[in-house]
């Protein structure tokens, strides 16, 4: 027997069969209990160093040329300092004409065109005529040189002429470099034209910021105006309706296939896979920009972090399991990867999370296997929390079963674990069994008031009950003459909302937490 | 008879000693530890100071959670929530831990060895070797070195700021533990304190900086010195800020309105306008007391009599940027009456 084969330990079974959970062969009932598995062997390899060299070696990275010197060269350097002066005074047909002749002088253009955009002496529409013309050549170099001026020009009018320029140019090296600044600007004027970029290229993660613009500016903004023709453009209804629809059908990893797709070059690959290996760097700034930039490409980068789930870089592979796991539906394809990683003792925890987020009911078997007493704790755990975010309620009498399990190695002896299976039990409860649900509440009020304990996780589940009740209330008699005990829970909790831009102490924080929970005890008691 | 009793008791006495004082169960592994409350039964002294500590408070504590966007920021969960640092190994950056995320930076996140070649607990690392005790403490002095802080610390360039320092290879030089562990004497004896005091305690903030005023040319001016921070202050956490604000004091002793002078600051990554102004360790910063912040507007001449305060802030906004009122919401760590 090699040692890769998988075999069942005698323990385990010994286990399982203690525990009387040996499910019957066959069928397709839902898993009812903890069920052991041996799992295969977790092998990891360079993947990234192998990705990123096969890469490279297909397409070089682009490389922006010094300012020419040679005498020779000073015929070019005329005629670029020529176009700039005659596009900054030039209409009509004639600025086509110099974007002609820009595309014919191609890359050696490019510093030329630089030295210009950034000569401070010079009068700004020179400026940005060089920027403009810049935008015109369509090679990857003047991509590069555009993608490093929106990412990182102080002034936010030339970082948006940037983007402008980016927007359906034919090199989409700029996608990774444009996900990320659109993660830190602040000025509402560039969000948009780097929103255009990305749809541009099939990318629609910027319409998230465009919407949050919208709710802050009005629908009568330039931002709304924006978010309606993307809407337009990509072949929904032309309006704020159609640009939710947009949003959804892009979160929801495009279901029916509505949105384009355009192809996507080695060199936005290689910039994902730069993106995959800056997940290792020590500083965790990079790290965070690098998991937003991943969950915000679409749905192309999901094999790619699948593969990088067996790195050996045990950095790269926990990071890339947080950003499959916020991708939720989007990382659909990386389901096999995930429950492969479940064998790895240090990332198991975080792709059971990941599992949680899919929403993919295939998920639920692999969870439920996770749960029992032979399991790593804090893969137990994760795997509980887990089934409550996948919804799945079949889910609900595998949890149970594990919370009548017997003291020892059961949640009774590990509050972390009965926490989290309660949790979910609840959310699974508020929209199936709202009474049952319920019964479990005065557990959610004592694990919120346990110092060793993660109050917030518990509150929060608290606060979905609430408003489930309330809601639920409302169904029942959507006028009522003055508020139900529900409505009135629920807005009394939330009248005790600490000032979101001042941080509380942890003796107020404290106070409201228990004013807070004698809020849901005194409507328990009635 | 008496000589045979002397025996009998010596020989009792022996085994006694032996039985008492000899290594127990030395071939046992070490227990293991799923909560730091289980450390509190043997060092309640050292559990409570830590359990008053910014490291216990490092997951609950509300202005974290505000700041961290309630943990959405996940980059911040590594180390508000870390993994053993000798398991993820020492210098190295720390990784998130799912479980007991509610006890922060607890005695495990610093303390736990990684478990054996056979599974059994590793034990603890400590001051000093112990086979009897539980945890079965081993001497470990990284314990005590800046590389087991830099995993969390510098990622906000703490460490580094401090090796740049002269408190790194400088005569006087400290590290880490010097400052931050001070010992400290107390009724199970002397050890390092837990309290982890840094910019949550005024007295860290006051002996940080030195802050004097003098008259230069008729007007004002003030001089900060970073003599006692060893590292920047305030250090790289954008959160925090340090204020330098002056006032008018009329001669019935009523004072002006606070104005704002100087920041001292780096900025989050979407403050693409703002400047880093950290005072590095070791740095002197002299200000001309001027109308308008940052050294604009009129110079405040002699003839005006001034208060000048250094203030602390654990959050970078001011409720009314417009009128920050620095003594409501910040900590005063210094102040100057400059007098002509």
């Amino acid at each position: 027997m090699s040692a890769r084969e998988p075999r069942l330990p005698l323990g385990r079974l010994l286990v399982l069969a203690a525990l009387g959970l040996l499910p019957a062969c066959g069928g397709e009932a839902p898993p009812t209990g903890p069920v052991a598995v041996e799992r295969a062997p977790f092998p990891t390899r360079p993947v990234v160093r192998e990705a990123l060299a096969a890469l490279l070696a297909e397409v070089p990275d682009p490389v922006i040329g010094d300012l020419p010197t040679a005498e020779a060269d000073q015929e070019l350097v005329g005629e670029v300092h020529g176009l700039v002066t005659f596009l900054s005074s030039a209409t009509g047909g004639l600025v086509d004409a110099a974007f002609d002749d820009i595309q014919r002088l191609g890359d050696p253009a490019v510093p030329v065109l630089l030295s210009i955009f950034h000569d401070e002496e010079r009068i700004r529409d020179e400026r940005r005529s060089a920027l403009r013309l810049l935008g015109s050549i369509e090679t990857p170099t003047a991509a590069l040189a555009l993608t490093r001026e929106m990412a990182d020009n102080d002034d936010p009018a030339l970082r948006a002429l940037a983007a402008w320029k980016l927007e359906g140019h034919p090199e989409d090296l700029a996608v990774g470099p444009l996900l990320k600044r659109i993660k830190y600007e602040s000025d509402a004027s560039v969000v948009p034209w780097i929103a255009r970029a990305l749809a541009s290229h099939g990318n629609y993660a910027g319409v998230e910021p465009l919407r949050v613009l919208v709710e802050w500016y009005g629908s009568g903004s330039e931002a709304a105006g924006h978010l309606v023709s993307l809407a337009e453009e990509a072949g929904f209804e032309a309006s704020l309706a159609g640009a939710a629809e947009l949003e959804a059908t892009w979160l929801a990893a495009d279901p029916d296939g509505r949105l384009p797709t355009p192809a996507v070059s080695p060199r936005r690959e290689l910039d994902a896979w730069r993106w995959i290996a800056g997940l290792a760097d020590f500083q965790l700034r990079g790290v965070d920009d690098g998991r937003f930039v991943l969950v915000s490409y679409g749905t192309w980068v999901t094999p790619l972090l699948a593969e990088a789930l067996h790195d050996e870089d045990q950095y790269v592979r926990l990071h890339v399991a947080q950003a499959l796991q916020r991708r939720g539906p989007r990382a659909a394809v990386a389901l096999p990867d995930l429950v492969a990683a479940l064998a790895e003792p240090g990332l198991a925890p975080t792709a059971a999370g990941a599992l949680g987020a899919l929403g993919n009911p295939a998920a639920e078997a692999a969870l439920v296997a996770c749960l029992g007493p032979v399991e790593p704790a804090e893969l137990r755990v994760a795997a509980a929390r887990a089934l409550g975010e996948l919804g799945r309620e079949s889910s609900v009498s595998a949890l149970e079963a594990l919370l009548a399990a017997p003291a020892a190695g059961g949640p009774k002896a590990f509050p972390e674990l009965e926490q989290a299976v309660v949790e979910s039990l609840v959310r699974l409860g508020l929209d199936s069994d709202l009474p049952a649900a319920t019964t479990r509440v005065p557990d959610l009020l004592r694990f919120s008031r346990d110092r060793f304990l993660d109050a917030t996780t518990s509150m929060r589940v608290l606060r979905e009950w609430i408003g489930a009740a309330a809601e639920a209330e409302l169904e029942q008699d959507p006028e009522p003459e003055s508020p139900g005990p529900a409505v009135t829970l629920r807005d009394a909790w939330d009248a005790l909302a600490p000032d979101p831009f001042t941080p509380a102490t942890p003796a107020e924080a404290a106070e409201r937490r228990a004013s807070r929970l004698a809020l849901v005890e005194a409507a328990l008691a009635d | 008879m008496r000589a045979l009793l002397g025996i009998l008791v010596l020989a009792i006495a022996a085994w006694l000693a032996l039985a008492l004082l000899a290594p127990k169960g030395s071939s046992e592994p070490a227990q293991a530890f799923s909560s730091s409350r289980e450390c509190q039964t043997c060092h309640a002294e050292i559990f409570a100071e830590w359990e008053e500590s910014q490291h216990a408070m490092s997951w609950t504590n509300p202005a974290v959670r505000l700041l961290s966007n309630d943990f959405a920021n996940q980059d911040c969960i590594d180390c508000h929530a870390p993994q053993p640092v000798f398991v993820t190994g020492i210098g190295n950056r720390v990784k998130p831990r799912t479980l007991r995320r509610a006890e922060g930076v607890d005695c495990i996140s610093c303390h736990q060895l990684p478990a054996n070649a056979d599974g059994t607990p590793g034990g603890m690392a400590g001051g000093l070797n112990n086979e009897r005790a539980a945890c079965r403490p081993t001497e470990r002095r990284e314990l005590a070195r800046p590389d087991h802080c830099a995993g969390c610390h510098n990622q906000h360039e703490t460490v580094d700021q401090w090796r740049e320092s002269s408190w790194f290879d400088g005569l006087g030089k400290q590290d880490c533990s010097d400052c931050h562990m001070p010992i400290v004497e107390g009724p199970s004896g002397s050890h390092r304190s837990h309290l982890f005091p840094g910019g949550d305690t005024l007295s860290m903030l006051q002996r940080a900086v030195t802050f004097e005023g003098a008259a230069v040319d008729g007007a004002w001016q003030v001089t900060i010195s970073n003599t006692g921070g060893g590292h920047a202050f305030p250090t790289d956490e954008r959160s925090r800020a340090a204020d330098i604000f002056w006032r008018t004091l009329a001669d019935d002793g009523t004072r002006g309105p606070w104005r704002h002078l100087h920041r001292m600051r780096s900025p989050y990554r979407t403050e693409v306008d703002v400047e880093v102004t950290l005072l590095q360790a070791d740095e002197v910063r002299v200000l001309p007391v001027t109308a308008e912040p940052e050294g604009l507007g009129d110079p405040i001449t002699t003839d005006v009599p001034i208060e000048v305060a250094l203030f602390y802030k654990r959050s970078p906004y001011w409720i009314d940027p417009a009128n920050p009122d620095p003594e409501t919401e910040a900590t005063l760590v210094h102040s100057l009456e400059l007098r002509q």
